[in-house]
C-alpha cells in the first residue's frame, strides 16, 4: 500500500518564507534549510497521511465531549458547581463579555475543529491523489489560532489557584481535552507543513502545473 | 494584497495592540468576592498573588505569558517592520519574527484563566469571580498583535518593493 509519499526530486522549491526560489536537493537528505533565510524546507520524514488521518479523527472524537462536559468540579463552604469550556463561554456572554466570550469559542471551539476537519479531508485527498490546498490552507490557519494546549495550562493555574480555598475534582471533560491536545500534537508534528508543500510541489510537477508553482 | 499595503496594514494593527495593551494592564481583570470582602486585581496584581500564595513557578508563568510576551512581541515587531523592505540584516530580523510569532499565542493564558474562573465561580453562594473591562483590553491587544505578523510578510525582508520576480 502507498500509505507514504515518495520525495524524489524534479520540481523546484519556493521558501514559504523569504520567496526564494530553488532546485530541489537530489537525494533524501533528512531536514534541509533554505540558505537565504534558514526556514526548514524539508524532513527525514515521509508523509504518512494514514497515521496523520487517524489521529485527526482521534482528536474530531474527543473534540465534542472536551468543550462540552464539565473540567472541573469545585465545592466551596457546601456549594458546588462545574465548568466546561462552554459554559465557561455562556458565562461571559452573560456577563456581557461578547468579546472574550468570542475569543474563546474561536479559540477553543471553532478552530480546533475546523483544523482536524481540514486535516482529515486533506489527507483523505492526498491519498487520493489529490492536491487539496484549500483544506491545507485551513489546517495551517488552525496550527495558530487553535489554543487547546494553552487553555489546559490555564486550567491548571486556575485549579492550583483555586485548590488552597475549595476543594477540586476533575471532570471528564479535561481528559477528554488532554487527549485532543496530545492527539493534535502529534498530528501536527506529523503533518509537517514544509513536507505538505513538497508534496503539493512535487504532484503540481507531475501534473505539468508549472504555472501554480 | 500588494507588499507596500500589507505592511501599511500590519503597521496599524500593531498599533491597535500597542494601543490596547495600555488598559490591559492598568485596568481590573478580575474581581473576587469572598465572604463580603470584594478584590479586584490587574494581571500584575495575579502575578503577585500567585507569589504570595507560594507558587512562584506558576507566577513565573503567568508573568512571562501575560506581562513580558506581550510587550516584548511588539517591541520585536516594531523593529522588524522599521527597517523593512530591504532590512539590513534580515536572517536576525527573520529570527526573532518567527521567534515572537509563535511564542505569542501563548499570552492568551490570561484570557483562559479569567474565563475558566468567572465560568466555575459563579453559583457560589460565599465566593465569586467575575470578569472585569481589562480582559476585554487584553485578549483585544493579543488577538489584534496576532493578526499584525499573520499580515506582514517575510519575504519583504530581502526584496525591495519594486523589484519583484528579480531574485535568484
Amino acid at each position: 500500500m502507498s500509505n507514504s509519499f515518495s520525495r524524489s526530486s524534479g520540481a523546484a522549491v519556493v521558501c514559504h518564507d523569504c520567496a526564494l526560489r530553488l532546485a530541489r536537493p537530489d537525494a533524501d537528505r533528512g531536514h534541509w534549510f533554505c540558505p537565504r533565510c534558514g526556514a526548514r524546507l524539508g524532513s527525514q520524514h515521509r508523509l504518512r497521511a494514514q497515521a496523520v488521518l487517524a489521529l485527526a479523527a482521534t482528536a474530531l472524537v474527543l473534540w465534542a465531549p472536551a468543550v462540552t462536559l464539565p473540567l472541573v468540579y469545585v465545592e466551596q463552604f457546601g456549594a458546588s458547581g462545574s465548568v466546561s469550556v462552554t459554559s465557561s463561554a455562556a458565562a461571559l456572554l452573560d456577563d456581557r463579555y461578547g468579546l472574550v466570550a468570542a475569543v474563546v469559542l474561536g479559540t477553543l471551539v471553532l478552530m480546533p475543529a475546523a483544523q482536524m476537519i481540514a486535516l482529515l479531508v486533506a489527507m483523505a485527498r492526498l491519498h487520493a491523489g489529490g492536491r487539496p490546498r484549500r483544506w491545507l490552507w485551513w489546517y495551517r490557519q488552525g496550527r495558530e489560532w487553535a489554543m487547546p494546549e494553552i487553555f489546559l495550562l490555564g486550567a491548571l493555574i486556575a485549579t492550583t489557584e483555586l485548590g488552597e480555598s475549595a476543594s477540586l475534582r476533575l471532570g471528564a471533560g479535561l481528559f477528554c481535552l488532554l487527549g485532543l491536545v496530545v492527539a493534535r500534537w502529534v498530528a501536527e508534528g506529523l503533518a509537517d507543513p514544509a513536507v505538505l508543500d513538497r508534496v503539493l510541489e512535487q504532484r503540481d510537477a507531475e501534473a505539468g502545473d508549472a504555472a501554480r508553482v | 494584497m500588494r507588499p507596500a499595503s500589507r505592511r501599511l496594514t500590519a503597521w496599524a494593527l500593531l498599533a491597535a495592540a500597542a494601543v490596547w495593551l495600555v488598559p490591559a494592564n492598568l485596568l481590573p481583570i478580575m474581581t473576587f468576592e469572598s465572604i463580603g470582602r470584594e478584590q479586584s486585581g490587574t494581571i500584575a496584581d495575579g502575578v503577585v498573588r500567585l507569589v504570595h500564595s507560594g507558587m512562584p513557578v506558576l507566577a513565573l508563568v503567568v508573568f512571562t505569558a501575560s506581562l513580558l510576551i506581550p510587550i516584548l512581541k511588539i517591541l520585536v515587531l516594531t523593529v522588524v517592520y522599521w527597517r523593512t523592505p530591504a532590512h539590513p540584516s534580515p536572517r536576525t530580523a527573520i529570527r526573532a519574527y518567527r521567534l515572537v510569532y509563535w511564542i505569542g499565542r501563548w499570552s492568551m493564558l490570561d484570557v483562559f484563566v479569567v474565563a475558566l474562573l468567572a465560568g466555575l465561580m459563579r453559583f457560589g453562594k460565599l465566593a465569586t469571580a467575575s470578569p472585569e473591562p481589562g480582559i476585554t483590553a487584553f485578549a483585544l491587544a493579543v488577538v489584534l498583535t496576532m493578526l499584525s505578523a499573520h499580515v506582514f510578510s517575510t519575504s519583504q525582508l530581502w526584496e525591495p518593493d519594486h523589484g519583484n520576480g528579480a531574485n535568484p
